[in-house]
């Protein structure tokens, strides 16, 4: 097969719809008849694009598109987008030409699709369609998996698609709107914010009869206005509008692709709302605003204070903010919630525009979307604190707050949302394209992304509206999994260490897990007390000395151990316990009790030896046990002095032990004790 | 199956050391995913106890951290006992199940946390027979040895002092500024911040600035440091010292420690040491208690801070069990 002419479309549409100068930007692969054209004259390209994919087709064979898989597959290894891109625009020239036709059945959609591709009707049918639907879904997954930086993703998720659109949904959703539609959006947007005072972003179900009575509605293409009126294509048209409405920020003005754009976010500390913004990736020191509003990068982060601009509230978060420099263009789309979330990186609460399952939220509720809220809450949340706003004076007036909110099901979640509509609508956690491994105790990104430790194997979180069988290891798991919504944790599975695989729907994630790697991992940076000349150490941990300069952990060395006492074990139960030094002293020593903190051990250990330390000079420890004495040595030197009446009481405990050990040195103490006698 | 302390300590032996906030991301998704409802703070009370006990080092400022060797260490005063802390892979692991094999009668104790905290690894207690065969048996395992970590550590402790002068909160950050609240143990947001007091608030970078202000001049420090210098400016006592009810240990007891003037991480090692156990936290005394910790330690770690230790009394036995 011939996929060179396939891969200079690749790389064109790629540039086209998925380069960075989309960041920010929500993105509708429109292609048609008259753009396939056009981008050929704009990127230079000798072959037609239905032309270059036909050469990579095989009409006729039960797996068609078999060796544009094997391509993808081929080049996944890099940052580039699936290289399914030019199959995926025939997709969508097909259902435009199915719109131009006016008859939007599905079976006319293959027809259109077969001719396109084979100049027959019939020869690409929807059997064997299954195929390109993974590959939107895989399209999608990519996209969304950087963010907003190669544009924001207006394909829908597998549960948005009307029953008989399962498969041709995606490329229809692409195919309503054309760049001048959109264009015309955020001015219908705003005359609705105008005109009414309800939550936002509207639903686009809301919004659909709407803009057939605007104004300005003769200026949108006799598509898109075919669309609208089609019931066939109506939801499709109905959750792009919402999705887009969602993500306007407030402003009636279009901003074109390849303005740079950075994220408006409300952040909360301080028991304050405040501003900050984002950058998908860190820009400049700097940038200037209109109205003396500056943004200023923190530290390394792709974060930025933001200077100058009123502090958030109920008019700005509703109405939405956009703010225009020369060289960035920052927004907060418009919306009757705040949602705030813990930023790792910040370490504070920043905003959210979708609710996370499993994350705890602060939701800040404008009196249009309480209600609404209330519901999707009721029947969805598993957590939450409502406060009395009244009392807090940084909540906007009349909006009501809850603290701690959590969503533990987000299938559950979904499904409240989907009931409630309304503003709630905007905030439904994002869609699951593909199957995929999250969490878990991972050993080495770098070295292996999916490798992780035994037992701390990564959960599993199914794409919505999976609905075939599940396989673990190639087998159906027993017992088996939930169903979609809840991520499922693996390690509760008992997996053997090594390389495990589940697929479901034809899709396989693959993970392996260790027990850990052969040799212990070095740390690039060691974290220790350092140790001052002055014998003392630093309070606190610092990065960056020798490690022998530092304290780690337990593993001090020889630091500090020099008023440290030396330690002997006697066993207990002894009649008499006498220690007698190396300089002609001897104490009684008295048997402790067992030590009280040992009542937090579970089962106490033997008590068999008590311990005796020992400031300064050694000597030997003399017990008698029935009657006999026993010696034991406690660092012993050569006894030094010169004997003496006052070493009686010591030379008295040493010749009533005398014969307790038999050791050279303790026979030179019994012989020194022998002359204090004398 | 491991428990989840256990687990997230052979993890982090694994990963050697790394950045804070992807060590807080893996504890708390790990908690979370085995069913414990824990909020944000859950993770770096974790990480605090789990350098306490001697298995991390973390330099906060930084936001990295490190896996401190594996080591063998007797603890004071316990007629017997060492400590096995520090790093502990499935290598590790295994060494020391040849030593508990081979010499070692290892205890395992797990300590129950408060609920919404999440499990601390087992701290493992060794029993052994003369102290002189430590250092060869540890180094037979590839373990460090210490001959008393905590008694070592006490004294390397430095005298309380902050950092040196600094500069006053820039205008632009003023709305970020809180004040420690010695009553209620929080940071609280500050009006003003003309008072003398404990303050925090972000740089320019968005970092946690700490500083104390005295007598218009503003010296930076650490917050632990913070709160003892509030307390010595105060003259505030918050240690005391219990001695045991044990006959012949009435050098050895416990230390009382406010909740609201959490110890320094160097501090808090020398304390958890002295048993290798997490401290015991009480909510209705708003105190923390250390075990086993020699008196003498006890007014060293006392004097290093500024803290007048208060001595309480003796206990007996028999009210105790009333």
């Amino acid at each position: 097969m011939d996929f060179s002419a396939y891969a200079a479309w690749q790389a064109a549409l790629e540039e086209a719809f998925f380069s960075p100068d989309w960041e920010g930007h929500p993105v509708v692969m429109y292609v048609d008849d008259a753009e396939a054209a056009a981008l050929q004259q704009r990127f230079k390209l000798d072959t037609p694009l239905v032309e270059a994919v036909k050469r990579v087709v095989r009409p006729g064979h039960p797996k068609p598109y078999e060796g544009v898989e094997r391509y993808e597959l081929n080049h996944a290894d890099s940052d580039d987008a699936p290289a399914v891109l030019p199959l995926l625009a025939c997709s969508v020239i097909a259902a435009t030409r199915m719109a131009n036709d006016g008859q939007h059945r599905v079976s006319n959609y293959h027809d259109q699709f077969s001719q396109l591709l084979t100049g027959q009707d019939g020869v690409l049918n929807s059997s064997n369609y299954l195929p390109i639907a993974s590959m939107w879904q895989r399209l999608a997954f990519w996209q969304t998996q950087w963010g907003g930086y190669r544009g924001l993703c207006t394909i829908p998720s597998p549960q948005d698609l009307p029953a008989n659109q399962k498969r041709i949904g995606y490329a229809l959703s692409q195919s309503i709107l054309r760049g001048t539609d959109r264009q015309l959006l955020p001015q219908f947007f705003s005359a609705m914010r105008h005109r009414y005072d309800t939550a936002w972003p509207m639903p686009g179900a809301r919004l659909l009869p709407e803009l057939l009575l605007w104004g300005h509605s003769s200026k949108f293409s006799q598509g898109f206005r075919q669309a609208i009126n089609n019931p066939e294509l109506r939801p499709l048209v109905a959750r792009l509008l919402g999705t887009l409405a969602n993500l306007w920020d407030g402003s009636p003005d279009f901003v074109r692709p390849g303005t740079p754009r950075a994220e408006l976010l409300v952040r909360f500390e301080n028991r304050r709302l405040g501003w900050l913004a984002r950058l998908s990736k860190p820009g400049e020191a700097e940038y200037t605003l209109p109205d003396g509003v500056t943004l200023r990068r923190l530290g390394d982060t792709e974060y930025y204070s933001v200077d100058g601009l009123k502090l958030p509230d109920a008019h700005s978060l509703r109405q939405g903010v956009q703010l225009r420099g020369e060289k960035i263009v920052v927004s907060r789309p418009a919306s009757s919630l705040l949602i705030l979330c813990h930023n790792p990186a910040l370490d504070c609460r920043t905003s959210v525009d979708r609710f996370i399952p499993g994350e705890e939220h602060m939701i800040l509720a404008a009196p249009e979307a309480e209600e609404d809220l209330k519901k999707v809450l009721q029947r969805a949340a598993s957590t939450g604190i409502a406060r009395e706003a009244d009392r807090l004076p940084w909540v906007p007036k009349g909006w009501s707050v809850r603290l701690r909110v959590t969503f533990d099901n987000a299938v559950t979640l979904k499904q409240a949302i989907r009931e409630v509509e309304g503003a709630v609508l905007a905030a439904q956690p994002a869609p699951r394209h593909k199957p995929s491994l999250e969490g878990g105790l991972p050993l080495d990104t770098r070295f292996n992304k999916h490798l992780y430790l035994v037992g701390g194997e990564p959960d599993l979180v199914l794409p919505d509206g999976a609905e075939g069988q599940v396989l673990l290891d190639g087998q159906p798991p027993d017992p088996p999994l939930p169903p979609p919504g809840v991520p499922v944790p693996l390690w509760t599975r008992m997996l053997p260490p090594g390389r495990h695989t589940v697929e479901i729907d034809g899709v396989e994630v693959a993970f392996t897990t260790a027990e850990g790697f052969p040799e212990p991992a070095q740390p690039k940076e060691v974290a220790g007390f350092p140790l001052a000349e002055d014998g003392t150490a630093g309070a606190f941990p610092v990065t960056g000395r020798p490690a022998r300069e530092v304290v780690r952990g337990a593993h001090a060395g020889s630091a500090g151990a020099e008023a440290m006492p030396r330690v002997v074990l006697c066993r207990r139960g002894a009649e008499k316990t006498v220690f007698v030094s190396c300089d002609g002293r001897a104490w009684t020593v008295t048997e402790p009790g067992v030590p009280a903190w040992w009542a937090r051990l579970p089962g106490p250990p033997s008590s068999y030896c008590f311990e005796l330390e020992l400031h300064g000079i050694g000597g030997w420890i003399l017990q008698r046990r029935k009657g006999r004495w026993q010696v034991e040595p406690a660092f012993p030197t050569e006894p030094g002095f010169r004997p003496g009446p006052q070493h009686r009481a010591w030379a008295a405990a040493v010749l009533e032990a005398a014969d307790g050990l038999d050791d050279p040195l303790w026979k030179s103490c019994v012989q020194l004790a022998e002359e204090v006698g004398r | 199956m491991m428990s989840i302390g256990d687990l997230l300590l052979r993890w982090a032996g694994e990963l050697g050391g790394g950045r804070v906030r992807d060590l807080r991301a893996g504890i708390l998704r790990t908690a979370r995913s085995r069913g414990i409802q824990v909020h944000q703070e859950a993770a770096d009370r974790w990480i605090r106890q789990v350098s306490a006990l001697g298995h991390l080092d973390v330099d906060w400022r930084r936001g990295r951290w490190s896996v401190a060797p594996p080591t063998l260490t007797r603890l004071p005063c316990s007629d017997g006992l060492a400590l096995f802390t520090g790093r502990r892979t499935a290598a590790d692991e295994r060494a020391m199940e040849t030593a508990e094999k081979e010499w070692a009668v290892v205890h395992r104790v797990h300590s129950d946390v408060p609920e919404g905290d999440i499990p601390l690894p087992d701290s493992l207690l060794v029993q052994y027979d003369t102290a002189e065969e430590l250092a060869e048996n540890a180094s037979a395992m590839g373990f460090a040895f210490t001959p008393c970590a905590a008694l070592q550590v006490f004294a390397l402790l430095p005298e309380l002092a902050p950092e040196g002068e600094a500069a006053p909160p820039a205008p632009g950050n003023a709305h970020t500024i809180e004040r420690y609240d010695l009553k209620k143990g929080c940071y609280e947001p500050a009006p003003s911040y003309h008072e003398e007091g404990l303050y925090r608030w972000r740089g320019a970078d968005y970092s946690r600035l700490v500083q104390i202000r005295r007598g218009g001049r503003w010296q930076s420090t650490e917050h632990e440091y913070g709160v003892y210098l509030e307390l010595a400016r105060l003259g505030r006592s918050a240690m005391r010292w219990r001695p045991e009810a044990v006959p012949g240990r009435e050098v050895v007891g416990s230390l009382f420690v406010d909740l609201v003037a959490p110890l320094p991480p160097l501090h808090a090692r020398a304390a958890v040491l002295c048993t290798g156990l997490p401290p015991h936290v009480s909510e209705a005394a708003r105190t923390v208690r250390y075990d086993n910790v020699p008196q003498a330690a006890a007014e060293r770690l006392a004097r290093s801070l500024q803290q007048t230790l208060e001595f309480l009394p003796v206990i007996p036995a028999s009210e105790k069990a009333k």
